[in-house]
């Protein structure tokens, strides 16, 4: 194949792959559904991550880097640990409550595929993970709650990642702008020894972390369209 | 425990299941059953494709294995699905329904696919100002063959693998009726495109800065 028709295949591809979002009524297929179905019972929300036991191991890892750190630790990274949220999780709470609880989100096993989900999510067509809560916070945003687009997780040779898009598009403290070697600005930095890999189109960010190092995670950033 | 309330745990067991994994692909199967058909004027037919389907999943949800990903065993479900549902309209006079290889095989291997690509010089604004329904329309005019390959791995993104597999074919088949594929719905684009005046002799982009259509 010639360059131009490499690019004229993968051109189309692309115009294709967006049909994957296309808004579809669903209401006729859902009726059917819940008459055909045996009823469902009632479900409980998943109960959101406790305070205690894995997350609060890693607040005190936070504590104790800011006690070493001194004040101004807290003053780079805006938001204490032990702040009480009315309806809202930091994204470090919920990557932590995605990996702990497999049933929770979406895993994809291909960046194509969390494409998908992130198209079908970011339309309305697919549901977001159950947690109690539908706003994030982040350390690398200003000071807020914001919406929650898509969420899900990544399961890569070099170790799970967790994709979270929120509303939002301030950041409050570039720790370390980035640039992708496809021309892409990021911003990069670590929190509480979880690599995270930020990037915002429009008024839409989302935060790429996980086990993967940084360039892991700035490739998969770079990779994706919201 | 009694066998009727052994079933109605299994079927409390299925339902959650099913809503958890199944469901969540429903507008996925939805969106291909509606770009599988021939004329738009068969939508009534896909939405009558999916129920049918996600109940065989529903049914069948103990052989998913755990922590698989639902789409391709949905898929393979929506094709045999529509297989069944074609060969009982499509029955020859003896009453024998037609082989299934006349089903999933291109009607039309001669067809020169991709007279017009040297047009396409900016590929990427061209094809942005189709509307999605202007590219299903494109697609359904395309074999049936070429209009799945299409459908599982650029628009619901199945690996070749995962494609050929759901369509009983080789993985050489799936990569050739890819290309193809996109080279006879750039065919059909063209065409369109020529009517609506975005293509300028040859420059390939009359216009880059116009409407969508949708």
């Amino acid at each position: 194949m010639t360059e131009h028709q490499n690019q004229l295949d993968q051109a189309t591809r692309d115009r294709l792959a967006k049909l994957a979002s296309t808004p579809v009524d669903m209401s006729r297929l859902t009726r059917m559904m819940a008459d055909a179905l045996p009823p469902k019972q009632e479900s409980k929300p998943l109960a959101r991550p406790a305070r205690s036991g894995g997350w609060q191991r890693v607040a005190a890892m936070f504590v104790l880097m800011a006690g070493i750190a001194g004040a101004s630790y807290l003053a780079i990274f805006g938001v204490a640990p032990q702040s009480t949220y009315a309806n809202a999780m930091t994204v470090e709470e919920l990557h932590a409550y995605l990996l702990e609880h497999p049933d929770s989100a979406y895993r994809a096993q291909t960046i194509e595929r969390a494409q998908v989900v992130i198209n079908a999510q970011l339309a309305g067509n697919m549901p977001l993970p159950i947690v109690d809560g539908t706003n994030v916070q982040s350390c690398c945003l200003v000071q807020g709650d914001f919406p929650l687009r898509a969420a899900l997780v990544v399961a890569r040779p070099e170790g799970r990642v967790t994709l979270i898009i929120a509303q939002g598009k301030d950041f409050a403290h570039p720790a370390q702008p980035i640039r992708h070697p496809s021309g892409i600005e990021l911003q990069s930095h670590s929190h509480i020894d979880i690599p995270m890999v930020m990037r915002n189109i429009g008024d839409l960010w989302i935060c790429v972390m996980g086990e993967p190092d940084h360039e892991v995670l700035a490739d998969i950033a770079a990779s994706l369209t919201f | 425990m009694s066998n009727s309330s052994t079933d109605s745990h299994l079927d409390t067991a299925r339902r959650e299941r099913f809503d958890a994994e199944i469901w969540p692909e429903a507008a996925m199967l939805m969106r291909t059953a509606i770009s599988l058909m021939p004329s738009s004027g068969k939508t009534a037919e896909a939405e009558d494709l999916v129920p049918e389907t996600l109940l065989k999943a529903f049914k069948a949800i103990d052989q998913l294995e755990p922590n698989t990903h639902p789409r391709a065993w949905l898929l393979t479900m929506l094709r045999r699905t529509w297989i069944d549902r074609w060969r009982q309209r499509e029955r020859r006079p003896d009453g024998q329904a037609i082989a299934l290889e006349s089903v999933a095989e291109p009607a039309d291997q001669t067809h020169a696919a991709g007279q017009h690509d040297e047009d396409w010089t900016n590929p990427e604004s061209l094809l942005s100002r189709f509307g999605d329904q202007d590219i299903i329309n494109a697609l359904r005019l395309l074999p049936e063959a070429y209009r799945w390959a299409l459908l599982l791995v650029d628009v619901q993104a199945l690996s070749v693998d995962e494609a050929a597999k759901t369509l009983d074919v080789a993985e050489g088949t799936i990569k050739s009726r890819l290309h193809r594929g996109r080279a006879m719905l750039r065919d059909h684009l063209h065409g369109y495109a020529t009517e609506h005046g975005w293509l300028k002799g040859n420059d390939g982009l009359a216009n880059a800065e116009g409407n969508t259509h949708d």
